[in-house]
């Protein structure tokens, strides 16, 4: 079940409509918000249910010990079994295939005579996500900073709360944890920003996802074609991650709106970001915080000199490209960005950068050269497909209809670039204030735009595949 | 207010309290949908008094290639010979190749999805005030023995072709949708832009407007592109004759006024679908389907297996085989 289906809207409805009824009792509240994500995850593929339920299960116990004992090394211990069955849940189910596939590999290239490995396992939706929002709930649990939950139900309410259960944003148990154990007030405004976020979203996935989708599909899904059109497809690629992944967060925070909860901010208009930290305080907020505050600072932060800085941002960039998926172009994605953050910052903390000072312009024109380098190798099927299309860039001749598609990328990119800036321009706290029949105007159209373009066989969202 | 009641409630036990006046959201929702009501009506009143841009014939690929090659049906009349068929016809008939020979046909192949009896639809448009036109039915084993052919295929032809029976009016509500969400979309969003083509179309063609483009200067020939892998093309090679295709045939010969000639073509399938008898077993149907089509006993006998290596798919020749294909015809027909 997807955000852009007629099953969703349904479902949706009636979810509402039973939390209105279970209003006056938190316990059950608890219970339907649990119920009605199981419900939700199940429709996906209800094996993985179990897998749900286990880990998460695990996770609870581990931190109730956690708490409950007054011993280091055992706290250690219950702290190891967690992170251990998380990340060997998502190890073996995001990773074998991969790490068989390029151990064979490296054997063939030796010459040591090996049979290649066959495996198909099926990945669990939201693996990736629920796998770390569950594991900074134990690491905060360990290190003291929230306090435990011994009620299951709520706990797993938190844990598999279906508006941001299989993309995110990544919520800590800190932020999210709480509002379920208090009551929750909704008021008009929060009704109003929750369905404000919800249009902005469908607008995003539907009306500019969805349409960059065949675009991209067309060169990417092939050989590579030659001329402008790699650069053109990369940047429409760029466009359609951003609506589908802003467009996915934007409609979980509003969903969770109208139910009285409040989410983290994932997407602050990145494309408008003028170096590529800005862009990482703009970017899937949630997840490069996530990095930050669980790899990043253990790893001695900036804390150790440049060198090690440039080391442990690298690092982490390139276990960030993992997590996306079992394939060296997310690697190539990481380490492109890692680097890129390395290498900015030791310019800003060397003595040049107070010196030369680099125009706004070209600052954030090389911002965009790095991340659309980036898009390459995300979207790529492979290394050499990537290297291959840079190749092409050069050296072949356009397709017949590369005007064509310069025009219809344009004017995508122009539908990204207006929603960005009138987003920025005016955020919620001013569209609050503005009369009331224009912000049911302003709904109006983009309901129309939404509708026009709302498919009969809807595709997915791209991270839903992570 | 509510507030106030969920004070004397017990507060640990409340879930979560609505502070919120119905009547100001209703008054919100109600007023997006007024708005949304007073969107649409405009779109009506536009479509009802004909202020609407005109619906462009454009869409998804196969709509592309059936309104251009009833497009084409209705334009070319100077030409007098016609290749009509599924989709074998579309890329097995390369027309430039036939103008070399001094042959001047046009190839109005379309999609096997159609069935017979709507190739005679476009080749009835093809034959008006042309008593001494020549029709060269091209069929496919595949398309001789799928089971069904698809009526929304038949009204985007019928709609192409200026013959849509849709006798629905703008007042009713089944109606509502197509004259407002969908118009706004086909001729108002979509109008303004270029549609990509999906697949390995969009990667050959690019657009629905090029590929219309193309349609038209190659006289209706259209490139495969795929390349034919027989060890992952699998299915069964016994070809037969499916039950729809004699009352298809009659109705095809039914449309084409009397004197007009019409002759049948089977297309090749790869070398390794082909089973032991199969050139015996499309004599056959060639024969059964010209006693239906009432041909004019002079069939074309082209060669009904080539190698694998000609094929993008089991149906399709690769641009290069099917000129040569076309080259054996036209020596065929010229001899």
């Amino acid at each position: 079940m997807i955000f852009n289906s007629d099953i969703f809207l349904l479902f949706f409805s009636v979810v509402i409509l039973l939390y209105w009824l279970v209003r006056n009792n938190q316990g059950h509240r608890d219970w339907l918000i649990l119920i009605s994500s199981f419900l939700f995850y199940g429709t996906w593929d209800w094996r993985f249910l179990g897998l749900l339920v286990l880990t998460g299960g695990i996770d609870f116990v581990s931190a109730y010990k956690i708490s409950s004992s007054n011993n280091p090394a055992e706290k250690k211990r219950w702290l190891m079994l967690s992170i251990i069955s998380n990340l060997g849940t998502l190890g073996f189910f995001k990773y074998a295939g991969f790490f068989l596939e390029s151990t064979f590999h490296l054997l063939e290239m030796l010459g040591i005579p090996s049979t290649r490995p066959v495996l198909a396992i099926v990945l669990p939706a939201g693996i990736s996500f629920y796998t770390f929002q569950a594991l900074s709930y134990t690491l905060d649990v360990y290190r003291g900073q929230i306090k435990v939950e011994s009620d299951p139900v709520k706990y797993f309410a938190f844990l598999t709360f279906f508006p941001q259960l299989v993309a995110g944003p990544i919520e800590r148990a800190s932020f999210l944890l709480p509002q379920f154990r208090e009551k929750r007030f909704i008021n008009e405004s929060m009704v109003l920003r929750g369905v404000w976020y919800i249009l902005w979203g469908f607008f995003l996935k539907v009306v500019i996802a969805d349409y960059f989708a065949p675009l991209v599909d067309m060169v990417f899904n092939g050989k590579p074609l030659g001329g402008s059109v790699n650069v053109l497809a990369t940047l429409a690629f760029g466009g359609q991650i951003y609506g589908d992944f802003a467009g996915y967060s934007l409609i979980a925070i509003g969903l969770a709106n109208t139910m009285g909860f409040e989410l983290s901010r994932n997407f602050s208009h990145p494309y408008l970001a003028s170096n590529i930290q800005e862009f990482w305080r703009r970017w899937h907020q949630t997840l490069s915080t996530w990095f930050r505050d669980y790899l990043y600072i253990p790893l001695g932060g900036d804390r150790a000199g440049a060198l090690r800085t440039f080391f442990n941002i690298t690092v982490t960039f390139v276990l960030a490209g993992l997590w996306h998926g079992a394939n060296w172009t997310f690697i190539l994605w990481g380490l492109c960005h890692g680097l890129a953050l390395g290498f900015y910052r030791l310019w800003r903390t060397s003595k040049f950068s107070a010196r030369f000072q680099i125009p706004q312009i070209v600052s954030w024109g090389l911002t965009m050269l790095v991340v659309g380098l980036g898009w390459l190798f995300f979207r790529a099927t492979s290394v050499s497909h990537a290297w291959a299309m840079i190749q092409a860039v050069v050296n072949d001749q356009p397709p017949n209809w590369s005007t064509d598609y310069a025009l219809a990328v344009s004017f995508g990119l122009l539908a990204v670039w207006f929603y960005d800036v009138f987003n920025k321009k005016f955020n919620w706290e001013r569209v609050s204030a503005w009369p009331w029949l224009l912000r049911v105007f302003v709904k109006s159209i983009l309901l129309v735009f939404i509708i026009a373009r709302w498919g009969k066989e809807p595709p997915s969202f791209i991270y839903f595949q992570f | 207010m509510a507030y106030q009641q969920h004070q004397s409630a017990t507060p640990q036990e409340v879930g979560h309290v609505y502070l919120v006046n119905p009547t100001v959201l209703s008054k919100q929702f109600a007023s997006i949908l007024l708005m949304l009501l007073g969107l649409f009506l405009i779109m009506w009143i536009a479509n009802w008094s004909g202020v609407m841009p005109k619906k462009p014939q454009l869409g998804d690929p196969d709509s592309t290639i059936i309104s251009t090659k009833a497009q084409l049906a209705t334009t070319a009349t100077e030409k007098h010979i016609a290749f009509v068929g599924d989709s074998s016809c579309l890329v097995n008939i390369h027309i430039p190749t036939m103008k070399d020979y001094g042959i001047d046909a046009v190839n109005l192949g379309t999609l096997s999805y159609l069935g017979i009896d709507s190739f005679g639809l476009l080749a009835q448009r093809f034959c008006q005030n042309k008593p001494d036109a020549e029709i060269f039915l091209v069929l496919h084993p595949e398309c001789i023995r799928m089971v069904e052919s698809s009526s929304e295929h038949r009204l985007i032809l019928m709609d192409a072709l200026g013959q849509t029976t849709d006798s629905s009016t703008l007042f009713e509500i089944g109606n509502l949708r197509k004259i407002t969400v969908d118009d706004f979309r086909s001729r108002l969003l979509d109008g303004w832009l270029p549609t990509p083509l999906k697949g390995r179309l969009g990667y050959r063609y690019g657009f629905t407007h090029n590929l219309k483009n193309e349609l038209r200067s190659t006289g209706g020939f259209m490139e495969e592109t795929a390349q034919f892998d027989a060890s992952i093309s699998h299915g069964s090679s016994e070809y037969r004759i499916a039950r729809r295709i004699q009352s298809e045939c009659t109705q095809f010969r039914s449309y084409l006024p009397k004197g007009v000639k019409v002759r049948l073509l089977v297309s090749p399938i790869p070398q390794s679908h082909s089973i032991r008898g199969h050139e015996k077993r499309v004599l056959e149907m060639q024969s059964e389907l010209e006693k239906w089509i009432k041909t004019d006993n002079s069939s074309v006998n082209m060669p009904t297996v080539l190698p694998n290596s000609s094929f993008g798919t089991v149906t399709h020749l690769l641009p290069n085989s099917a000129r040569e294909y076309t080259r054996q015809l036209c020596l065929m027909l010229t001899q």
